[in-house]
């Protein structure tokens, strides 16, 4: 990966296009959950990876570049979400009730249920929820991505867990949950 | 691990974007690469070359704006009438070069007015006990002459210039001054001279030299201001130093006592004061 990295930074696309494929689900999808917009979300990569072609001198490896690009892409989608305001936001609270009482395991409707409860948490309890099950990252990785101490990483990950618990055990009915 | 997890790692699954979202990509690297590109450094530099010419002129504008401001307020500041009292107390070279030539300097009204208004303020400072101890003669009695025909003289042979008794002693004590300090000699081992002597002497010579330099200006008697004012930074000189000099201070004084010739000077102008005396009498 080091050796694609340096021949991507001296200009090779190829190179250049191995690290997008490699990468690319990761930066969508942290975009796609976050915004829950999937033209949206394939904007912001796009710009994450243009981004990341103009620094790939500064990427001094593997890891680095994982990092740089979780880091890019958090930052961009708070950009996003911030510059969006015009679309209001729903609160957890305020976010509608499914009525759905007998699910199966990984049923779609639950999950869609989870992603739209998800969605309508905070920008930075959302990112952290994100980067914790999506990414399954420890919540020391999640505070030095979001640059905010680990015990603050800790309680948002506590309460939006919480929210969430009470919203779906609201919606299924009493579901182990 | 709950359900909820589960459930959680399920709904934030990875997801693919669309199949050539890698050559979009590319695309947007393409359309943008004259700023995208890690390789075109140079270019880049040549795009900020125009901004930071633009920098480097405000900065070399700002810098001789600076320096045209320094150069017109230093000119403002040597104006004759702002340092009055430096000009007193102790005269510039220029001033000091001038005086050492007094016949040769042309002599044009304004200038006297521009001195006479330089000077102004060292009245107001003159200690006013001071003032009786000049003895002024009468101006019909003198021989200085009349701004026309003083226009007109050339060679200090040609000035008809009067010196009153107090004016013609203080010159003489002056020039004896001088000479005592001139031969001053130093130990083979150069070590330090006494001239308390010579300093206190000098000090009182200095007092009285400034009050008839003053009178002679005053009575527009230019010849004995001038040599009035060439003595003037000697005396200065000799009052202020130490009460044991190093031989290097005074070799200084007097290698400039010899380049202006002061004591030269002082002998001739004592001298034409006791041949006018003397034809005075007759």
């Amino acid at each position: 990966m080091s050796e694609t990295l340096a021949r991507a930074a001296v200009g090779d696309q190829t190179a250049f296009a191995h690290i997008v494929r490699e990468n690319q689900a990761m930066v969508y999808s942290l975009a796609r959950h976050f915004l829950r917009d999937g033209a949206l979300a394939e904007e912001l990569a796009q710009e994450v990876f243009l981004q990341l072609y103009r620094h790939l001198s500064s990427i001094k490896s593997s890891e680095h570049l994982r990092f740089w690009l979780r880091k890019v892409t958090t930052n961009r989608c708070i950009d996003y979400a911030r510059a969006a305001r015009s679309h209001p936001q729903m609160s957890l609270d305020e976010a509608p009730e499914l009525l759905a009482p007998e699910l199966p395991v990984f049923d779609p409707a639950l999950t869609e249920t989870l992603e739209r409860h998800i969605a309508a948490l905070p920008e930075k309890p959302r990112l952290i929820v994100i980067l914790r099950y999506q990414e399954e990252l420890e919540p020391a990785e999640i505070a030095e991505i979001l640059e905010m101490p680990v015990n603050t990483v800790k309680s948002h990950l506590r309460r939006s867990l919480a929210v969430l618990r009470g919203k779906l055990t609201r919606a299924i009915g009493e579901v182990c949950l | 691990m709950s359900r909820l997890d589960d459930e959680l790692k399920q709904a934030l699954r990875r997801k693919e974007p669309p199949a050539d979202f890698a050559a979009r990509v590319l695309d947007r690297i393409q359309q943008d690469a004259p700023h995208a590109t890690v390789h075109h450094m140079p270019v880049r530099a040549v795009n900020s070359f125009p901004r930071l010419l633009a920098i480097a002129a405000t900065i070399a504008l700002m810098i001789l704006a600076g320096v045209l401001w320094f150069v017109v307020r230093r000119q403002q500041g040597a104006q004759p009438s702002t340092p009055v009292m430096v000009k007193e107390d102790k005269p510039a070279r220029k001033d000091k070069e001038e005086r050492a030539a007094p016949v040769d300097k042309p002599l044009v009204p304004e200038d006297e007015k521009d001195e006479q208004r330089a000077y102004q303020p060292v009245k107001r400072k003159l200690s006013p006990r001071k003032a009786p101890r000049v003895n002024v003669l009468p101006r019909e009695k003198t021989f200085a002459p009349d701004a026309e025909n003083f226009l007109a003289l050339e060679s200090p042979s040609d000035f008809n210039f009067s010196v009153d008794d107090e004016t013609a002693r203080h010159l003489r004590k002056a020039q004896l001054l001088l000479r005592s300090f001139r031969n001053t000699e130093f130990a083979a081992s150069d070590s330090p001279v006494d001239i308390s002597y010579e300093k206190q002497l000098s000090r009182e010579l200095l007092n009285d030299n400034m009050l008839f330099r003053r009178e002679a200006e005053t009575r527009k008697n230019l010849p004995v201001k001038e040599v009035l004012s060439s003595l003037e930074p000697f005396l200065l000189d000799i009052a202020n130093l130490g009460a044991q000099p190093s031989p290097d201070e005074m070799r200084q004084i007097k290698e400039r006592m010899r380049r202006k010739e002061i004591v030269a000077e002082l002998q001739v102008y004592t001298a034409r004061a006791a041949t006018v005396a003397v034809a005075g009498f007759r």
